[in-house]
């Protein structure tokens, strides 16, 4: 009788031992070793996705992005890759889907203002990197790119919001527009330069947008383009929003308000013909478009970047990344450094191919990394990229529980203060208060 | 007796050939009257030409005149929208009408043939009788009617919005297409799909949203004057 109560109990202790073993191995955190090789006698299925903006002619950004995926495979042969292009207004919602389902692509290629963090599933490119590799992107940019200190995404383009500027008007008023050109300026020097160059006929000032683009340029010249952290804490304070406020009565005072409310629809010719030096802001695209056509008129205009809040220089430059991503039932280390081998080739062939298609700021050879729209050899503060704000655009928290975008919250107190229906302080009550409602509670 | 038999075997025959031929002309007609559902006509003015398209595939290719210099037959992309027969005179035999929103033009006969190749009508595209006899058969009301060709580039001289008509609205589409954002049919009419084209085009490049063609979005397609 003993001896069978001895056996049972070491038999319960044996069963325990092997129950705790293996309920610590199903708990166990997975991990990624990014140290594997690529078996060549193995195939690799690797699912990509690629936004694609609103853009004209988007089937020769297709082919481009096609062809550049076709020069990887070509050298990978055991790597095949299925291509997805998502129009740009659904690829917050599929995503969210494919990842509720644990079925996210492989490779994400965001090609608008991208972001960092994209939460469960996703794998750090900057584990895949050899060396110093994650050295050559200037800290701003790695801040932009990185989550709990890590580069979770590797750059493919950088979008920017800039001025033009008319150098010949500058001149006439005393300015030297190359100073701001290059340093970039504070908003009091922005509005100081409109003052100089206006006369008692005409404001030289001409906005080509009041509406989303100017908000979003406003907010990211504060350093903190995004409102909210990774954990959905609302970083603006009144302050940070009242400022925003005084910034748009201060164009309102400088345009005067019924100018300000009705957006400026001839804002190009005038300036392509002269009468206005200062143009903005500027998407990547416009500034080219102006660029270019100014010069087929003869003039060269200076780009200028966005006015920064405060003493510290900070430019609206955002970078635009390719992202790594895991099944949630994991298909094992080679199968996501094959999908990783693909993200680190993309970082490399699409830049120029964004460049061409959405005027992004990409690496060029025989240039300091940037393609510059001046016509001349100087520094240019908005392709600065060490003076890019070293934050994200945009956070997890914004998208993980499916609320709309932080800025069409805003948009409507946006609207009444650009038409004068709020004062700068009555605008940070309402943002304050739409903005808390999507922060964690 | 037997002269009597081969006599009424030789008019059978004749009568049955006859009766074959008929039905097989008959069961042509049949076949080619009936309009297809992908059919469409496309009008060059360069070479004065009418071609009848089923899909991708041209079914038949007929000479035709077209506007002269100060007359011209509007390029577009047009509808038949009315069909009628025998106005005579200049009109020939028969008329199909376009949807052209500022006048009346169309596809017509003649009681001057010789004309057919030239540039010579007062922007209508004329074509011979048994031509625009055979077209009318096969063409039903709503046919897209193409007609393409040499076209200056005009200025547009004044802001445009949905609602709109007219020769600008058809240089604007034009314009709008050439830059890559598809406004629809080139018809000369500003409805929803030109406005959304123009949405599209002010989003991409920032500018504000109106919806309309404003200064700037006819600054950045080149047609300001």
């Amino acid at each position: 009788m003993a001896r069978s109560i001895v056996v049972l109990l070491v038999l319960a202790a044996v069963f325990g031992l092997v129950l705790s073993l293996v309920r610590e191995s199903l708990t166990a955190p997975l991990r990624i070793n990014p140290h594997v090789h690529i078996d060549p006698s193995e195939t690799y299925h690797i699912d990509v996705w690629v936004s694609l903006p609103t853009i004209p002619r988007r089937e020769t950004y297709v082919q481009a992005v096609e062809k550049a995926v076709a020069v990887f495979t070509a050298t990978w042969t055991s790597i095949t890759v299925v291509t997805n292009f998502v129009p740009q207004p659904f690829l917050a919602a599929q995503l969210r889907a494919a990842k509720a389902e644990g079925k996210p692509p492989d490779v994400l290629v965001n090609s608008t203002r991208g972001r960092a963090n994209y939460g469960a599933l996703q794998v750090p490119l900057g584990l895949y990197l050899q060396g110093n590799e994650g050295e050559q992107w200037p800290q701003a940019i790695v801040a932009q790119l990185s989550v709990d200190g890590i580069i979770a995404n590797l750059p493919i383009g950088y979008c920017f919001r800039v001025f033009a500027g008319n150098p010949n008007l500058f001149r006439a008023a005393g300015l030297e527009v190359e100073r701001y050109a290059r340093a970039g300026w504070t908003w009091d020097e922005f509005f100081a330069t409109v003052d100089k160059l206006s006369d008692s006929t005409s404001r030289r000032l001409a906005l080509t947008n009041v509406d989303l683009p100017l908000l979003l340029g406003v907010a990211a010249s504060s350093g903190e383009p995004t409102p909210f952290d990774e954990g959905g804490r609302l970083l603006w304070s009144m302050t940070e929003l009242q400022a925003m406020g005084d910034i748009v009565n201060r164009l309102a005072a400088t345009l005067g308000r019924e100018s300000l409310t009705a957006a400026d629809e001839d804002a190009l010719a005038r300036f392509l013909s002269g009468q206005v030096g200062l143009i903005g802001p500027l998407s990547p695209e416009l500034a080219r478009w102006v660029a270019l056509t100014a010069q087929k008129r003869g003039l060269t205009p200076s780009i200028l970047p966005m006015p920064f809040v405060g003493s510290t220089p900070v430019v609206d430059i955002a970078a635009v990344s390719v992202a790594l991503f895991r099944q949630a039932a994991f298909r094992g280390n080679r199968h996501t450094r094959a999908a990783a081998e693909l993200a680190i080739f993309l970082s490399g062939a699409l830049p120029p191919v964004l460049a061409t298609h959405l005027a992004l700021l990409a690496p060029a050879p025989g240039q300091d990394g940037l393609l510059h729209l001046n016509n001349h050899s100087v520094h240019a503060a908005y392709a600065d990229l060490t003076l890019a704000p070293a934050a994200p655009h945009a956070t997890y928290w914004e998208t993980a529980t499916g609320q709309p975008p932080w800025e069409e919250s805003l948009y409507p107190a946006w609207q009444s203060l650009v038409a004068g229906e709020l004062t700068a302080h009555a605008f940070a009550v309402a943002a304050h208060a739409a903005l808390s409602q999507l922060a964690r509670p | 007796m037997g002269k009597w038999l081969a006599i009424c075997c030789l008019a059978f025959m004749a009568a049955l050939l006859a009766t074959l031929s008929l039905s097989v002309d008959s069961a042509r007609q049949l076949v080619v009257s009936a309009p297809a559902p992908n059919m469409h006509i496309v009008i060059d003015t360069d070479k004065r030409t009418l071609t009848v398209f089923i899909g991708d595939e041209p079914q038949r290719t007929l000479p035709c005149a077209v506007g002269k210099t100060l007359t011209q037959t509007p390029i577009g992309e047009w509808t038949i929208v009315d069909k009628s027969a025998n106005w005579g005179g200049g009109f020939g035999t028969r008329w199909l009408g376009f949807n052209v929103p500022w006048g009346i033009y169309g596809i017509h006969g003649t009681n001057k043939p010789s004309t057919i190749g030239t540039a010579a009508s007062a922007g209508c595209v004329r074509m011979l009788n048994r031509d625009v006899e055979w077209l009318y058969s096969v063409v039903k009301i709503g046919t897209r009617a193409t007609v393409v060709g040499t076209r200056q580039k005009m200025s547009v001289q004044r802001p445009l919005r949905r609602g709109q008509t007219g020769k600008e609205v058809l240089q604007l589409q034009f314009s709008l297409r050439a830059a890559g954002f598809s406004p629809g049919l080139a018809d000369g009419r500003f409805g929803a799909q030109t406005e959304q084209a123009i949405r599209d085009m002010q989003a991409f490049y920032g500018v504000a949203p109106t919806g309309r063609a404003d200064k700037n979005i006819l600054t950045l397609l080149g047609l300001n004057p």
